[in-house]
């Protein structure tokens, strides 16, 4: 791991391919999904998140962030309503919507270049052009020498880092990420924070960022949605003023912070009397 | 309580200190028991004459049958036969299980049909075989090669088609979220994730192949180790007898060492496999 994780952000992919595309819109109308019937996890969801977005979704554990982003990915189907990626709707996996699981899910079996190629949208596998971008996302996520690596060879923060250059691979018009950066240490995942504001500044890619850290999404989107309540609704939806990545201390966000945490958590009092400054 | 604990982490280490300062003679341990019983050997026929060389010949005796039928190229077709017996059988039977496993995997309908009459076939005993396929294929090669085919089907069918079926879930995931269906995401994922279980299964069918094989000889066969097994026995020739059994050890642990190296290779990245 030569380079420090800052370097990451600063040497963001260039493929001409990644300048051309631009982001798509992702709109969920009327959504109900139900693993048991009794207990819908979306009864009606609505939520649209506009091109070249970047959006973070919050919620507490199992209120169905993980689902939507499966839902948007393709890998789900909902019982009823319907989810749109730009004017198409959502019938399966497409090559135009990237996804990054919770955890790296690399192919063992392949190794670190091998596992970015994968993700390479199929007129791109096996050409020059493939290898060479492969080799500038390594690069970019601070892993240039770790492309003949094989998976457990790598940390975990490692790996993850190959898992977003897979999810990058493809250059994908709407990048949906499922709590990514859990499992890096704090300096990785700033310098991942900030490759992936550098990638969807450049790219105009739509993104969105489920995640249990308000700071991160405070950090790094441009808007923070809440999701709560079973079945789940949009508990606060407000946007993130200024450019990002901003710093943790900037002026303004004191009071969004604080929405944030309280539709998150409304049982619990989260400025507790007399500590309130 | 200290002092036991203390004790006991000394021991610890010293233990662990002893293991490692011996490693140059690693190499010689899988042969210390070889050797002991090569001695036993010799001590028991030889120097104390415990057996008649009829009942059980020394290793001096054992030798000079293995270089009479050396210089007489008697042993050549012997080996042949059952080398050549396993070498077909071996990949007819793993190929057809393969493909089997992969189908019963990868479908439940397919299982259903499939597996419940498999299962039933695999209870039936190796010689139980024997008198039916004499029967039905005549005395030529095909019923035995048919035999080992048998043999080495079954360890392959069930070891891929358990790990075909615990491939995990996520990983397949993976492969449908690249675009990846049917028999692309067999081969790009099911089988490389099931590679490890299949090898397993490729090394003990090939075990269960020389089983199957010197069943087939014993009792059906003019040529191949068994058969020299067999012959030994009725001409009281007790050396024949040892000398086909330790060619049938060596040749079984040729070929065990053989699947391990392509197990070794195909399989550097797995975990368990790590140097």
């Amino acid at each position: 791991m030569s380079p420090g994780p800052d370097d990451a952000g600063a040497r963001a992919p260039v493929s001409e391919a990644s300048t051309r595309r631009g982001g798509q819109p992702v709109r969920l109308e009327r959504v109900r999904k139900a693993y048991s019937a009794a207990r819908p996890v979306f009864a009606g969801l609505d939520l649209e998140v506009r091109a070249g977005e970047v959006v973070a979704l919050l919620g507490a554990s199992g209120c169905g962030k993980s689902t939507l982003v499966r839902l948007v990915a393709g890998l789900d189907r909902p019982e009823a309503g319907v989810v749109r990626v730009g004017d198409r709707l959502v019938a399966g996996p497409v090559d135009r919507v990237g996804l990054m699981f919770q955890e790296p899910r690399l192919l063992p079996w392949l190794d670190a270049g091998a596992n970015v190629a994968f993700g390479l949208r199929e007129g791109l596998r096996g050409t020059p052009e493939g290898s060479r971008r492969v080799r500038e996302l390594l690069a970019a996520v601070g892993l240039p020498e770790a492309g003949t690596l094989f998976p457990h060879q790598l940390s975990g923060g490692m790996a993850q880092r190959v898992a977003l250059a897979r999810a990058l691979a493809r250059t994908p018009e709407v990048l949906l990420l499922d709590e990514p950066f859990g499992a890096v240490d704090a300096l990785t995942r700033t310098g991942l924070q900030n490759l992936l504001v550098a990638v969807a500044a450049r790219s105009r890619t739509t993104v969105l960022l489920v995640t249990h850290d308000v700071e991160e999404a405070l950090r790094i989107s441009g808007r923070l949605v809440v999701l709560g309540g079973r079945p789940a609704q949009v508990r606060l939806d407000a946007v993130v003023p200024g450019t990002t990545p901003r710093l943790p201390d900037q002026a303004g966000l004191g009071l969004l912070r604080r929405q944030a945490l309280a539709a998150l958590a409304p049982d619990l009092d989260t400025a507790p009397a007399g500590l309130d400054a | 309580m200290s002092t036991g604990a203390t004790d006991a982490a000394g021991a610890a280490v010293r233990w662990r200190t002893g293991g490692g300062r011996a490693p140059s003679l690693r190499w010689a341990e899988p042969w210390l028991l070889p050797a002991l019983l090569l001695g036993a050997w010799t001590l028991t026929t030889s120097v104390l004459k415990w057996f008649s060389p009829s009942q059980l010949p020394g290793p001096a005796q054992v030798l000079a049958t293995v270089r009479e039928l050396v210089v007489t190229r008697e042993l050549e077709p012997h080996l042949a036969a059952s080398v050549g017996r396993i070498v077909v059988g071996f990949t007819l039977g793993a190929a057809a299980a393969t493909v089997l496993a992969t189908a019963v995997g990868l479908s439940r309908a397919v299982e259903r049909l499939l597996d419940p009459t498999l299962q039933a076939i695999r209870a039936v005993p190796s010689l139980a075989w024997v008198p039916f396929l004499l029967l039905w294929l005549g005395i030529g090669e095909v019923p035995k090669v048919v035999l080992v085919a048998i043999g080495a089907f079954f360890p392959v069918y069930v070891n891929a088609s358990a790990g075909i079926r615990n491939v995990d879930r996520k990983l397949l995931e993976v492969g449908r979220l690249h675009g990846l269906a049917g028999t692309r995401l067999a081969r790009r994922i099911v089988l490389p994730a099931a590679a490890p279980a299949l090898l397993t299964g490729l090394r003990l069918g090939l075990g269960q192949a020389w089983l199957f094989l010197v069943a087939a000889e014993l009792i059906a066969a003019s040529r191949g180790l068994g058969f020299l097994l067999v012959d030994g026995q009725n001409n009281a020739r007790a050396d024949l007898m040892v000398v086909s059994i330790a060619l049938l050890a060596l040749l079984g642990k040729l070929a065990d060492q053989g699947v391990r190296g392509v197990e070794r290779r195909l399989l550097s990245w797995s975990d368990g496999f790590r140097a």
